[in-house]
């Protein structure tokens, strides 16, 4: 006994005799069973009779505490001293719930029913509810010949028919088990084990309202309510999302138990603090212990391995790839724990091989796809995953370079994504976006031949599918088969009639077949055609197609050449009177005739350029829509020089920047200038003025970035939050135009590999070596580089460039070459195309 | 969240199926009275509507169903239709472990 105690005693047993009796009664009243304990002991020895019952209930609290603490064996002592003390009625509840604590089934039963024959009527509700509580967990053989047989009723009888009412509901014979409930009446000590049938039948049959209602009347004591417990949480789970309380894990442990995945309930509240606190590789290691976990089935577990095997996709940087690494780990090392984690981790790791641009992921998702071996579906999904895996090998930066430094490639790989996607057709011949892929592909490559192969096959397959035809109808204008181009540009049409791509494509058709009616001398007929477009009135978008003074010049021109240079006249002259800006028309005219004119005028000036050169366009708006005019006219004539008509645009456009403009202007310009090589001065000079007029204006900002000289990945975030701000505006051309630059920037401009470096010998004022490399953008191994330089400094120039082109794979040649720094890059500078054509600026 | 789970079809079910489901669950959760079981409703459609869509779901769905575990937890609980019940067998441990926990 501890020194207290003793003193304790000693005290009290000094005490006069009605001080004593005050201080036992005060803690019984309070439940300091111990303490009760002790002051009856010591009243019991002046008067036995009269203090006996106060030691009982004393001794009995105590047991009860005791078992309520899991102390069952500290329990079972005071229970054999009560039984010297007291007849068993008195203490028959603890008795009972020893019993029923230390699962002793037969034993609480018998308890039960002696202590219901004996006190039933004197009993307490807390009572009745153990004695219900042990007599329907005992679960006995209440059958005739069964150990229950005979009991007295009506406790028998009830209890059969909630133990059979159990057991319907376990078999979802739900009104059976309704029918036995309902003789029950409500006095019967099994009520509450009625409500919580009932309460789950609701559930169970999806009336989740009033399963809640029913399981709310229960009294908190006894097992019933503890069992409705999980039902209550999965209606109303957001107990779950509330911050961490026993009441929560409670509710955590109890749903999985009830949703049979016990041993996940032993894991998951301290899986998900562990999350919460940054260490998702613990968690996940956590989880694994359950035996449930994981699954692929619709369940809690799940749902819970689809969380943790998809989830990764939403970490970032080293947090990201300690986890994928660790669960790559349980494949390489042997370690998976079963089927379903197979699949999971090879699906993720699948997954993972798409979105990484340097890694080869047709290995991964062949090993992914075999799990769909006897799957009716697998060729459907083969199919569907060689489309994906293809597109991931031909990821291309558009031709114009980003920053000046030429074009961009990620990967490039034609052969192999040919092949795949061959292969998707040929397990899904049905799959459209696979012939649309492979399309792609011969379409970059100028592989006409197999171009037009494929296009014959999808037409066939394919006969109502738009993009069909209108890949169909696109391959006919430019082998120059126009009328069967039209053929099926028209049956686009008639499949969408809003689509406005095919109207244009209808409109270029007709334009070119009426060129070529026209050169062939068919008059009549190109004036036929021209009729039949679809003209729209000038609204000053500039549709140089389709927009009538456009298509008056255009067959002024083709007149003056090839029909009628009376009649051409005429619809020259309606075109001067219908413009709004004649500078913008007269260039027009000037690139038509160019580009129309046959091979033995090509040397000479169209009747246009004086008058063109005469024409200085008045404001900025004019000289925006000249600039257009020469674009346009520039591409209609790609296979021309247009040296002259550059200067004069530049000529034109330079005070621009000068006078005064509005922001519109500003930012329309801006956008047409900034990847012009010719036009980024101005074009620099515009944004500058323009962020002074509105420097949150998103367009100005997202220029201001693309037009830096030197790659600026110090301004990664600036534009990353730049064209997030355009996007919310709207502004989707200068997010279209900044795609690819900012994917460039994001991916060398992450956290630099020095960010993670410890404590160790990175102290205040001291710099890190870069072993004589300017600072590293994110991702870089400084070792590896330096090797690779010492490497290349031997190299001679046909190795070094072989070097360059294979690491171009890997790498984009602008950051290679600020890498290798001091090698020659001369002969391979970048920007430059193979001919001696000038870029259009 | 698990589509199938939220209209409470079958990862087998056809495409009538899943439509039936979708209309049934929309009239039973319109969107001026729940709107949130509406838009989950209907963004769970969308994802499985169609075989292709189904396929695509079933290689490429990357969003996990939830924020952290509990909240995955608490998603499952809120989406899920009713279990099946235990047997009998499991439902004597599950109310005999009730007078422990």
């Amino acid at each position: 006994m501890a020194k207290h105690q003793k003193h304790h005693k000693h005290v009290a047993a000094a005490l006069p005799l009605d001080e004593l009796e005050r201080k036992a009664n005060e803690a019984l009243a309070a439940e300091r069973w111990r303490q009760a304990r002790d002051f009856f002991k010591l009243l019991c020895k002046q008067d036995h009779a009269k203090y006996l019952p106060g030691l009982i209930q004393a001794n009995r609290g105590l047991a009860e505490a005791l078992m309520q603490k899991g102390q069952v064996s500290e329990a079972e002592q005071v229970l054999a001293h009560l039984r010297t003390i007291a007849p068993q009625e008195e203490f028959g509840t603890v008795e009972l719930k020893r019993a029923v604590r230390t699962e002793d089934w037969s034993a609480a039963a018998q308890t039960a029913v002696e202590l219901w024959t004996a006190r039933g009527d004197t009993l307490n509700e807390k009572d009745r509810q153990a004695v219900a509580d042990a007599l329907v967990l005992a679960f006995p053989y209440v059958e005739e010949g069964g150990e229950a047989a005979n009991w007295p009723d009506p406790v028998r009888s009830e209890l059969t028919a909630v133990i059979n009412a159990l057991r319907a509901v376990s078999e979802e014979r739900y009104e059976t088990a309704q029918d036995l409930l309902r003789p029950l009446p409500r006095a019967s000590i099994f009520a509450n084990w009625k409500t919580l049938i009932k309460g789950w039948i609701a559930f169970y049959t999806g009336a989740r309202e009033k399963a809640r209602s029913l399981l709310a009347m229960l009294p908190p004591d006894g097992v019933p309510a503890k069992a409705a417990e999980p039902v209550r949480v999965l209606t109303e789970p957001q107990v779950l999302r509330g911050p961490r309380t026993a009441e929560r894990d409670h509710a955590v442990a109890s749903v999985c138990r009830f949703l049979g995945a016990p041993e996940m309930g032993n894991s998951l509240v301290q899986a998900d603090e562990l999350w919460k606190a940054g260490k998702v590789v613990d968690s996940l290691q956590l989880m694994r212990r359950a035996r449930e976990f994981p699954s692929t089935q619709s369940t809690l577990a799940g749902a819970l391995s689809e969380f943790y095997f998809r989830v990764g996709f939403t970490l970032r940087g080293q947090v990201q790839k300690k986890y994928f690494g660790m669960i790559e780990r349980l494949r390489t090392t042997g370690n998976l724990k079963n089927e379903a984690e197979n699949f999971l981790v090879d699906r993720l790791l699948a997954l993972d091989a798409l979105l990484n641009p340097y890694s080869t992921p047709e290995g991964e998702w062949r090993r992914f796809l075999r799990h769909f071996e006897s799957d009716p579906r697998r060729a459907k999904l083969t199919s569907l995953a060689l489309v994906m895996v293809a597109g991931q090998l031909t990821q291309h930066e558009p031709e114009m370079g980003i920053f000046g430094f030429g074009p961009v490639r990620r990967r490039t790989e034609p052969r192999a994504a040919t092949r795949l996607l061959k292969e998707s057709i040929q397990a899904n011949p049905e799959n459209l976006v696979a012939y649309l892929k492979l399309l792609e592909i011969y379409k970059r490559d100028k592989d006409s031949a197999e171009r037009n192969r494929l296009l014959d096959e999808m037409t066939r397959r394919f006969p109502n599918e738009k993009a069909v035809l209108l890949e169909a109808g696109i391959g006919c204008i430019e082998r120059k088969t126009y009328v069967k181009g039209l053929g099926y540009l028209e049956r686009a049409r008639q499949l969408d009639p809003l689509d406005p791509q095919v109207a244009d494509w209808i409109v270029v058709a007709q334009i070119r077949l009426a060129r070529q009616q026209y050169e062939k001398k068919q008059t009549e007929k190109a004036r036929a055609t021209f009729r039949s477009i679809a003209s729209r009135p000038s609204i000053g978008k500039l549709d140089f197609n389709s927009e009538e003074p456009f298509l008056h010049a255009r067959q002024g021109i083709l007149e003056i050449q090839h029909g009628d240079p009376a009649t051409g006249e005429q619809l020259l002259a309606q075109a001067r009177q219908e413009t709004q800006s004649l500078s913008c028309m007269l260039m027009y005219m000037h690139g038509c005739y160019r580009s129309y004119a046959k091979d033995s005028a090509r040397g000479k000036q169209s009747p246009f350029w004086d008058e063109l050169s005469k024409t200085r366009p008045r404001g900025a708006r004019e000289r925006m829509e000249l600039l257009r005019a020469f674009i346009y006219v520039g591409v209609l004539g790609d296979h021309l020089k247009w040296q002259k008509e550059i200067d004069l645009v530049m000529k034109h456009l330079e005070p621009a920047a000068k006078e005064e403009f509005t922001v519109k202007e500003a930012a329309e310009l801006s956008l047409l200038l900034w990847d012009k090589k010719d036009g980024r001065k101005l074009g620099k000079r515009l944004v500058k003025q323009g962020l002074r007029h509105d420097p949150l204006n998103p367009r100005f900002r997202v220029l201001d970035v693309l037009m830096e000289q030197d790659p600026p990945y110090h301004r990664a975030t600036e534009l990353e939050d730049a064209v997030a701000d355009a996007r919310d505006a709207g502004d989707l051309e200068v997010v279209k135009a900044a795609k690819g630059p900012l994917e460039t920037l994001m991916e060398f401009a992450g956290p630099s590999i020095f960010d993670e470096w410890d404590d160790e010998g990175d102290e205040e004022g001291e710099e890190p070596d870069f072993g004589g490399l300017p600072p590293m953008p994110g991702g870089f191994p400084i070792e590896e580089v330096s090797e690779m330089k010492r490497a290349a400094e031997k190299m001679s120039d046909e190795e070094f460039a072989a070097f360059r082109k294979e690491s171009s794979k890997y790498v984009p040649l602008p950051i290679f070459d600020i890498l290798m720094g001091t090698r020659n890059r001369d002969k391979s500078a970048p920007g430059r195309r193979g001919d001696d054509q000038p870029e259009l600026f | 969240m698990d589509p199938y789970l939220i209209l409470g079809v079958p990862p087998e079910a056809t495409d009538a199926d899943i439509r039936r489901a979708y209309l049934n669950g929309i009239r039973n959760f319109p969107p001026e009275q729940a709107p949130e079981q509406f838009q989950a409703i209907a963004r769970a459609y969308e994802q499985i509507r169609d075989e292709m869509s189904r396929l695509k779901l079933l290689l490429f769905d990357q969003e996990p169903p939830g924020a952290t575990p509990l909240d995955t937890v608490a998603n499952f609980c809120a989406s899920a239709p009713a279990p099946k019940p235990m047997d009998f067998e499991q439902m004597k441990t599950f109310l005999r472990s009730c007078t422990t926990k």
